[in-house]
Formats: C-alpha cells, sequence, structure tokens
C-alpha cells in the first residue's frame, strides 16, 4: 500500500495508530510525513489568505 | 419518478466539496462518491491532499498553479473560477475540491456554483468539515451556550463589527492580523498589537485566550495553547492558528423583553 493510502486508513480508522503498523509501513507514513513539511514552506506566499479586501 | 433530462437542459455539472481538515478522516461519503465519478476533479487544497484526491481520480488538475506571488488574488480566483467553467461548459461532470468545508473562507466555490446556474448548468455544494467544526470538537465549546461570533481577524479590525463580550468570540487567521500586502503570510507584532488594543476595550489584559489549530494529519494532535490577552502579539502563528477568546462577562437577562413575553405566554 502507498505511503498516501496508508495515511487515508489512519484518518478513516480512528483506532489504528503508527506502532500497529509494519516497520515497512511505518517507515512510508514517517517519510510522508517530513515530505509534507517540505511542501508546507512551498506553498504559494498568498495562498491561505483570504478576503477582507478582495 | 421522471428522471428525464430537458433537451434544453446543458450537459455540463459541477459539484463543490470539501475533504475536511484531517486527510482521511473528514471527507463525507457522498463527497467523496462525486469525486470518484467526476470527468474531471480540480482541487484547491495543500499538496499533500491533492496527492490523495489523485488516488480517488486520475483526472485531476491542481489550482495551486494559478497562485503567484505578488499577483492579485482576486485575479487567481476568478481564473479558478474560468478554469471551472471551461470544463463544464466542454459539457464534463465537474468536481471542485476546497480544503474544509468548500463555503467558509472561499471566494471562487461560491462564484462558480453563480456562474454555472445562471448559464444553466446543474451546481451545488456539499458541505464539509471546517476548522471551527473541530474547534469545538477539541476545545469543548459548545456555540449555543452563550453564543458564538466569528470574524477574519483582519476583517474584525478593518470594520469594527459590534459584538458581544459575554459570547466567544472566533478571530480566523490571526497570523494575518492587520496584515495590508499580499506578499507575507504573517503581519508582525506592532500590527497585532493593535488588535489587541481593539480588544482591551472590552477584555482585561489578563483574560486568558487560545490558539487553536486542527490536527491536519491522523497523528497530529490539537493545538490549545492558552495566554494572557496582553501577550497575543508575540505568540507564535501559522496559517492554521485560529484565535479563541471565551466570554468575559456573564449575560445578562433583558427583564423588559422577559416580562413582555411572558404577558404574552398569560393570553394564550
Amino acid at each position: 500500500m502507498s505511503a498516501i493510502k496508508l495515511i487515508e486508513l489512519l484518518g478513516m480508522d480512528g483506532e489504528l495508530t503508527l506502532d500497529k503498523l509494519s516497520p515497512a509501513d511505518r517507515a512510508l507514513v514517517i517519510k510522508l510525513m517530513g515530505e509534507k513539511e517540505e511542501e508546507d514552506d512551498e506553498v504559494a506566499p498568498n495562498m491561505s489568505q483570504t478576503a477582507s479586501f478582495d | 419518478m421522471n428522471t428525464s433530462v430537458s433537451a434544453d437542459t446543458p450537459k455540463g455539472s459541477i459539484v463543490v466539496v470539501g475533504p475536511g481538515i484531517m486527510l482521511g478522516a473528514h471527507l463525507p461519503p457522498r463527497s467523496r462518491n462525486y469525486i470518484e465519478k467526476a470527468d474531471i476533479v480540480f482541487s484547491c487544497c495543500p499538496p499533500i491532499i491533492n496527492r490523495w484526491l489523485e488516488t480517488l481520480n486520475p483526472n485531476f488538475n491542481s489550482l495551486l498553479d494559478l497562485y503567484g506571488e505578488g499577483k492579485v488574488r482576486s485575479q487567481t480566483y476568478q481564473e479558478m473560477v474560468d478554469a471551472m467553467m471551461a470544463a463544464v461548459r466542454d459539457g464534463l461532470k465537474v468536481v471542485a475540491v476546497y480544503y474544509g468545508h468548500p463555503g467558509v473562507f472561499a471566494w471562487s466555490p461560491h462564484k462558480v456554483i453563480e456562474v454555472a446556474k445562471s448559464e444553466g448548468y446543474a451546481a451545488h455544494m456539499e458541505p464539509g468539515i471546517s476548522a471551527d467544526a473541530c474547534l469545538y470538537a477539541d476545545m469543548g465549546i459548545d456555540p449555543g451556550q452563550f453564543g458564538c461570533q466569528s470574524f477574519e481577524a483582519s476583517a474584525f479590525m478593518f470594520y469594527r463589527p459590534r459584538y458581544e463580550p459575554a459570547s466567544y468570540l472566533i478571530l480566523w487567521q490571526p497570523a494575518l492580523a492587520g496584515e495590508l500586502s499580499i506578499t507575507t503570510q504573517h503581519s508582525n507584532a506592532a500590527q497585532r498589537q493593535v488588535l489587541v488594543e481593539l480588544l482591551l476595550e472590552d477584555y482585561p489584559s489578563g483574560h486568558q485566550i487560545a490558539i487553536y489549530e486542527a490536527p491536519f494529519l491522523p497523528l497530529d494532535k490539537p493545538r490549545i495553547d492558552w495566554f494572557a490577552l496582553e501577550d497575543f502579539a508575540n505568540q507564535r502563528l501559522t496559517m492554521n492558528s485560529t484565535l479563541v477568546i471565551p466570554p468575559a462577562k456573564k449575560m445578562q437577562v433583558d427583564k423588559t423583553v422577559l416580562e413582555k413575553l411572558k404577558r404574552l405566554q398569560q393570553q394564550v
């Protein structure tokens, strides 16, 4: 299963935790979480701004 | 049941949905179904959410590329509407995905529905889970208990709306409080201090307020940091932060109205 599908599974399950995953799956999830932090830094500077004077 | 479609009804359609806040956890089944069955999906969500949505439907287009440094946001939003409407006019079954609740703090989802309907296309929005829905759950706040007002933080400063300090006050996007430019994700401490000064007109300086951030990934925990109002300007804020200001006084019964209602009750 891909890392993103593992994250989806964790989100849908509610009781599944990282320590219940196999070591290989756990490594995939941790790697994706690291990539997410890098992506957060690359988001366009005005992406999240809304509204007041637009 | 008559399911026939008039020959005059244009073929294209658009449904706007939201994946909620937590990846994988908050997407309603009905919205997921719309995504999976769409001819084309447009998304205005964080990159990792987009990666997930692409697994649900490979006919996927991110709208994030329309943002640009220094680009006027209204232009970006209009280009989003134009891109989605082009697909609708091509007769496609279009689904647009906007992070959280698609109708909260977003202009283009409402606009594209308005435009599509005005041209005769089927168009509607599905509700999603927004940051305030998570906030009520994580912080144990019932907005019905004392009332709850919410404003975008900068709009609260610019327009000075009347509000009731006996109710909860929620200020969205406090990281941008007082920020007038479009080139940064953060206002500075001096700009935020202006917000503090406005709030000090109704709240004591030591009034305990909180920064809330909903968990984004299933392994994340909510951030709930309490501090005194006077210390707000130097708090660490992100684009996911929401400012929560609990009531500072008790609600007062309006005895005149109450007596009037009692008299009416006696007449029944």
